[in-house]
């Protein structure tokens, strides 16, 4: 016979209204869970394909537009870079990698991306690795120099580049997502349509041959098609390729990994003083992103907080309505024996273990409706939450509501701390 | 001596001002005796028994029960003396509706810091005694009232009070419960040599006791 025992008696015994209140706190803690579990999946959604960039080189403009571009292959590119910045940039002593980027093109509805080797540089974060080892199956293409070198100089000189260098070698390597939904792989040959939303055809055939397949990344670099860039520039009808009047060969973006340590703090500055072209810090460019979202939803957080404060009232209330119904009970124990210091502990224990069922049943609940509600949230915002638990956050919840709970139980056993033994034990009429 | 009062004077306030609900001059109780005190509606017998448990503190005059000065205890003090020296058989039972009768008996023994187990060897002794150990884990509503009177009995007897208080312990029981009853509180306060101090307006009951005693002889 213990405190415990008497409180889980007392429960029992008014067990309908004891589980309603455990429950009126449990859907405000269901509401933050499942608020906290969609920040969380939001956060790794958005944060995690950014992680291991740095910084991005792009036309002057939108420097979020830049990475939503270049990291997240979302939206339109807003325009080209010189290539002599990235020959540039290639060289400064400060950047350790730079790897240029030319879109316009798609492939079934992939993007496809024109890029040098530099793709399977050990400093290109995703897949991790160097070379091969990036690679499910297959290997990296080449990206021939020569070629390359022939069609950039041929676009400088205005011949265009319809002498299609490097077409009988043109290699391409695909994400994961695009083997897999396409249900191709090494060997299979592609076509790019024009526009990065799949549109008319070029009018030569031009026809890639799949060497590799990315391995999976969970980001956005497993839905793209990556084709050497002299084989990008070799299309002949191919907007990507000449800037204005000047006849400068363009790209859309150049991702750039400065060396360690004091490099990029070097770099950022000098880049920024540019006018030709704007950089993005990735990480800065999403943590902005993050706080504007971050902000809308903390208001749905408040309001499930204060769901929750007022479950905790309701059982407040509800302990305290049964205080008069329960003048004799608490009278009999103090009869036998209890001090008031027990009897105010009692209630305040009963107040604790249902708000603690009750935040523990939230904490179900909202991983449940999570998991109920993926499939929508997948359709509706394009990212699945994960109804993983999250230890610390779910834990500080649960001990926060509990000791709410514990605050609310307060006020009952005060009552009960001050009931007159003699009144509660008269025989009542 | 048991018990020994000596001019103790109980007052209540209410709308109608101060009043004295209680006075006793000098009253004592040798250990293990038996007494009935009789009395009518609102002579203070309740009163006299809420102050013995110390329930009610003494607010003037001097209250010994089991050797222990009652008039300035601390209430917490006196809760623990109640628990381990005072056992209460009461006319509605009391009986605690959530618990079964096994821990409604367990109850006393937990709050005089008996342990666990001992308590429930105790209390499952204590009902055997009373006769109704088979419903150790029934609860009061599924016992008839005999039972629940028993279970009641067995509640106060289970810390081995040194004084039992019972306040009309058969009203609320047919002839024939309350006489088995009433030889079970007579029986087993012998068995205890606890000293036994009985309020009733029953003759059938005061007649079972030696030493009768009235409300006014006391406060005379």
């Amino acid at each position: 016979m213990t405190l415990l025992t008497l409180v889980r008696r007392g429960i029992a015994q008014r067990r309908l209204s004891s589980v309603l209140t455990a429950l009126s706190a449990g859907v405000g803690v269901a509401l933050v869970v499942a608020i906290l579990l969609l920040r969380a999946s939001l956060e790794k959604h958005f944060m995690e394909p950014g992680r291991g960039y740095s910084l991005v080189v792009g036309p002057p403009g939108s420097r979020l537009q830049l990475v939503l571009n270049s990291v997240y292959h979302l939206d339109r590119s807003s325009g080209l870079v010189p290539w002599s910045v990235y020959e540039e940039l290639k060289a400064h002593p400060s950047v350790r990698l730079a790897v240029p980027y030319a879109v316009g093109d798609s492939f079934r509805g992939y993007r496809v991306v024109g890029t040098t080797e530099a793709l399977f540089d050990a400093a290109f974060p995703h897949p991790a690795g160097i070379g091969a080892a990036k690679l499910a199956a297959g290997r990296p293409f080449v990206c021939d120099a020569d070629a390359l070198a022939h069609a950039i100089a041929d676009m400088r000189s205005g011949a265009g580049a319809a002498h299609d260098h490097g077409h009988d070698h043109a290699e391409a390597v695909i994400g994961a997502e695009v083997a897999e939904a396409l249900d191709i792989g090494v060997g299979a040959l592609i076509e790019p349509t024009h526009g990065v939303e799949g549109g008319k055809e070029h009018k030569d055939e031009h026809l890639w041959t799949v060497v590799g397949v990315l391995k999976p990344t969970g980001t956005p670099v497993d839905r793209v098609v990556f084709i050497d860039l002299a084989s990008f520039y070799a299309i002949p009808d191919h907007a990507g390729g000449v800037i204005g009047s000047n006849s400068e060969v363009g790209l859309s973006s150049i991702l750039l990994f400065p060396k360690p340590g004091i490099h990029k703090a070097l770099l950022l500055p000098r880049l920024m003083n540019r006018s030709e072209f704007g950089v993005a810090e990735v990480a800065a460019e999403l943590q902005t992103l993050f706080h504007i979202v971050g902000r809308v939803d903390s208001i749905y957080l408040i309001t499930a907080a204060l769901v929750t404060v007022l479950g905790v009232i309701s059982i407040m209330v509800a302990i305290y309505n049964s205080m008069a119904a329960r003048k004799r009970e608490i009278a009999i124990l103090r009869a036998v024996g209890a001090h008031r210091r027990t009897v105010f502990g009692v209630v305040v224990l009963e107040a604790v273990v249902i708000t603690f069922v009750g935040a523990l049943a939230g904490l179900i609940g909202g991983h449940v409706l999570v998991l109920l509600g993926a499939g929508a949230v997948q359709s509706a915002a394009g990212f699945a939450p994960q109804a993983g638990v999250l230890w610390l956050q779910e834990g500080a919840l649960l001990l926060l509501v509990t000791l709410l709970g514990a605050c609310a139980g307060v006020v009952p056993a005060l009552h009960a701390y001050r009931e007159d033994i003699a009144t509660g034990l008269a025989p009542q009429s | 001596m048991s018990v020994e009062v000596s001019d103790l004077r109980i007052r209540f306030s209410d709308a109608g001002g101060e009043r004295t609900v209680l006075a006793v001059k000098r009253w004592s109780v040798a250990a293990g005796e038996h007494v009935c005190v009789r009395g009518a509606s609102g002579s203070g017998k309740s009163t006299l028994l809420n102050v013995l448990a110390g329930i009610l503190p003494v607010q003037a005059g001097s209250v010994v029960v089991a050797g222990a000065e009652l008039r300035g205890m601390p209430e917490a003090q006196r809760d623990r003396h109640r628990a381990r020296q005072v056992g209460f058989v009461f006319q509605s039972f009391h009986l605690l509706q959530g618990l079964s009768a096994l821990e409604n008996v367990m109850l006393p023994l937990h709050f005089a810091g008996v342990h666990a187990a001992e308590a429930r060897r105790a209390a499952l002794a204590m009902l055997e005694r009373t006769g109704v150990a088979h419903r150790a884990a029934a609860k009061p509503a599924q016992l008839s009232v005999g039972e629940q009177q028993r279970v009641c009995l067995a509640r106060a007897l289970a810390p081995k009070p040194a004084v039992l208080l019972a306040d009309e312990p058969t009203a609320s029981l047919d002839p024939e419960n309350a006489a088995i009853a009433l030889k079970l509180l007579l029986e087993s306060a012998r068995e205890q040599r606890a000293t036994l101090i009985c309020v009733t307006h029953e003759p059938e009951v005061m007649q079972h006791f030696s030493s009768v005693q009235t409300m006014k002889e006391l406060c005379a």
